[in-house]
């Protein structure tokens, strides 16, 4: 008897191929920057480059966004960066919030835990989604950002050559063959990336030899989002099992293939259909079911050692492969994008050397090795390596259950922002050790309610919400003033091209800000930030803080702000 | 005595696994004998080693 598969809940558009005005063969336009991948890193790179003005090519070999299995779970950090695309809403609308989950040795829960949350944040934890519902709506922000971003579907990348000033893409079209010149190349084509293979660069770490099936299935059924793990659970004996839910009753279920079971075997439906079902049976779960996905993972923690190759910026997983447990993927390939794009747009726009393109790739790789290290422990206790971890875990599963101590083993490490604690652009280290709390240089905003006044008006917020294209100045005092010769700051910088902008952050209510002052009406964000009257906090556009000080200084903040726009300018 | 911090635990925890490894599954069982003979002396109290003698044997073959 056959089995019945489902579709997906989705229909995607298609989309033609387009060959431009050709001169010699070759595209008739040089372009600042082609970006190459259409995937969510290489949308919200487009898009973080559109939103400075510069004008993007994005390359997708598909006709299509994506189908199947993939990325689920949107980071809070992912979700701050999406909201200054101007993509939050589809995300908002769509995604399943939640907080936490549960663990279960058997069947006694062991580990209950929550994701931060509370009063002060603006998004949830984590919201799970499809990747096509994530494609599909950055692609809605894409299309409105017509003006300056041209997506090219059904264009493959079949050779890549670069000088000092640019690169030359051969690109393959159903349509025809043509080449493409750019100043930049953004490399944000996937884990089997093209560009990095035919570069000769080679991913470097560890690849686990542990498989899971990943199986997503149509089920009807109540039961709130957060994430399920249960180990040696009496359906599948010796067996790890993971549960996600996703909109529109697609669920996600993993599960670990045991040493000896043949994974092209373990894949057939006829061998997966048992033992969702007495999963389903287990979780009390009646509704009828079926399958819409099957396939199989094995956990890789890889990276390349340099995301910068002279004209050519990897981003995602075409720069490095963290395993799936703890959601790493697509989020770290989110916050590449977010870190490249202001960097890449005031290269282009002349705001900045291009040296500022090398901390792009020492703060991303700085972040792939974290994020590594922890999906490698997440890795070794989800899928054990060595009889070693597999008896170990058995001990602290079976200890758990009585054994309050050994919990924080069984914790799926989930991933939280990254701080980029060795950042070259990380200013005033003396003046930061004064403070007892708020963000250190290298790490980015924590969230916190305030009042946002700009001009004579009033409006709700998040400090978050102030994160700007340009750097930004958080001058902290009683009532909102700022010291005249800050004015003279802007007005220098202004004449020299540097972008700043000055948000006067006041203990006490303001009727007014020029351009903009915030009220920190929960009286929470001021001892938050360790601040005082006369704190400054300098921000930069990917919401990282650069530098603070207990009593900010004009000239120290042009040092900081030239020092990552021009390090020779000031050497 | 001082406590371990969850980082703390997560680390030694996986120096023991790769220890282990590296050891190889026959000496294993000799390994972690040998492994909770010099906690039992560093622990110091033999009530304490009797009590977590007892809580590692409960469930042992559930």
């Amino acid at each position: 008897m056959g089995i019945e598969f489902a579709s997906y809940p989705f229909v995607a558009t298609r989309f033609a191929a387009v060959v431009p005005p050709l001169t010699d063969g070759v595209d008739a336009k040089r372009r600042p920057v082609v970006v190459v991948g259409g995937g969510p890193v290489g949308m919200v790179t487009a898009l973080g480059l559109a939103n400075h003005g510069v004008p993007v090519v994005l390359i997708e070999a598909d006709d299509t966004v994506c189908f199947g299995s993939r990325a689920i779970c949107i980071s809070r950090r992912s979700l701050e960066i999406i909201e200054r695309l101007g993509a939050i809403e589809g995300f908002k609308r769509i995604g399943l919030p939640w907080t936490g989950g549960r663990s279960f040795y058997r069947d006694v829960e062991v580990l209950k835990f929550s994701m931060p949350q509370d009063e002060n944040q603006k998004h949830a934890p984590m919201v799970n989604l499809a990747q096509y519902h994530i494609e599909q709506i950055l692609l809605n922000q894409v299309e409105t950002r017509s003006d300056l971003i041209e997506v090219r579907w059904q264009t493959k990348v079949t050779a890549i050559e670069q000088d000092e000033l640019g690169a030359r893409l051969s690109l393959s079209t159903p349509d025809g063959t043509y080449q493409l010149d750019a100043d930049w190349i953004v490399a944000a084509d996937g884990g089997r990336s093209f560009i990095r293979e035919s570069m000769g660069l080679a991913l470097t770490g560890t690849s686990y030899e542990g498989r899971y099936v990943i199986v997503d299935i149509l089920l009807e059924s109540a039961r709130p989002a957060e994430r399920l793990a249960y180990f040696d659970p009496a359906c599948n004996r010796g067996s790890t099992v993971l549960v996600h839910k996703q909109p529109d009753n697609v669920w996600r279920i993993d599960y670990q293939l045991q040493d000896g079971e043949d994974p092209d075997e373990a894949v057939k439906p006829e061998n997966v259909m048992p033992r969702v079902e007495s999963l389903l049976a287990m979780m009390g779960e009646t509704s009828p079911w079926k399958p819409i996905w099957i396939t199989i993972y094995k956990a890789n923690a890889l990276t390349l050692e340099k995301y910068r190759h002279g004209r050519v910026l990897f981003a995602g997983d075409a720069a490095h492969l963290v395993p799936i447990f703890g959601v790493r993927g697509a989020n770290s390939g989110i916050d590449d994008a977010d870190n490249l794009a202001w960097k890449l747009a005031y290269v282009i726009k002349g705001l900045a050397a291009d040296e500022l393109l090398d901390s792009y790739s020492s703060e991303r790789v700085a972040a792939a090795h974290e994020n590594l290290s922890y999906g490698t422990k997440s890795t070794e206790f989800m899928a054990p390596p060595s009889f070693a971890f597999d008896l170990m875990r058995r001990a602290v599963l079976s200890l758990a259950v009585k054994h309050e101590s050994v919990r924080s083993l069984i914790n799926p490490r989930q991933t939280s922002a990254i701080a980029y604690t060795t950042s070259p652009h990380n200013a005033a280290r003396a003046q930061t050790a004064a403070f007892g709390a708020g963000p250190a240089p290298g790490a980015v905003l924590q969230e916190c309610p305030l009042t946002i006044v700009t001009d004579s008006t009033a409006v709700l917020g998040h400090i978050t919400d102030l994160v700007s294209r340009e750097f930004v100045l958080f001058v902290f005092s009683e009532f909102g003033v700022v010291q005249d010769d800050f004015e003279l700051l802007l007005e220098s910088l202004e004449s020299a091209g540097v972008p700043l902008q000055i948000v006067a952050i006041s203990r006490n209510p303001v009727t007014s800000g020029k351009p903009r002052a915030a009220f920190d009406h929960t009286s929470r964000l001021f001892p938050m930030y360790g601040a005082e009257s006369g704190t400054g906090y300098l921000v930069r556009p990917d919401g990282h803080v650069m530098a603070r000080w207990k009593n900010v200084r004009p000239d120290e903040v042009a040092e900081a702000i030239f020092q990552a726009l021009d390090p020779r300018s000031t050497q | 005595m001082p406590e371990l911090q969850p980082a703390e635990l997560d680390a030694v925890y996986t120096s023991l696994c790769k220890t282990m490894t590296r050891v190889g599954e026959p000496a294993s069982p000799l390994f972690l004998a040998r492994f909770a003979l010099l906690a039992m002396e560093r622990i110091g109290d033999a009530a304490v080693i009797e009590a977590l003698i007892a809580a590692a044997a409960e469930d042992v073959h559930a």
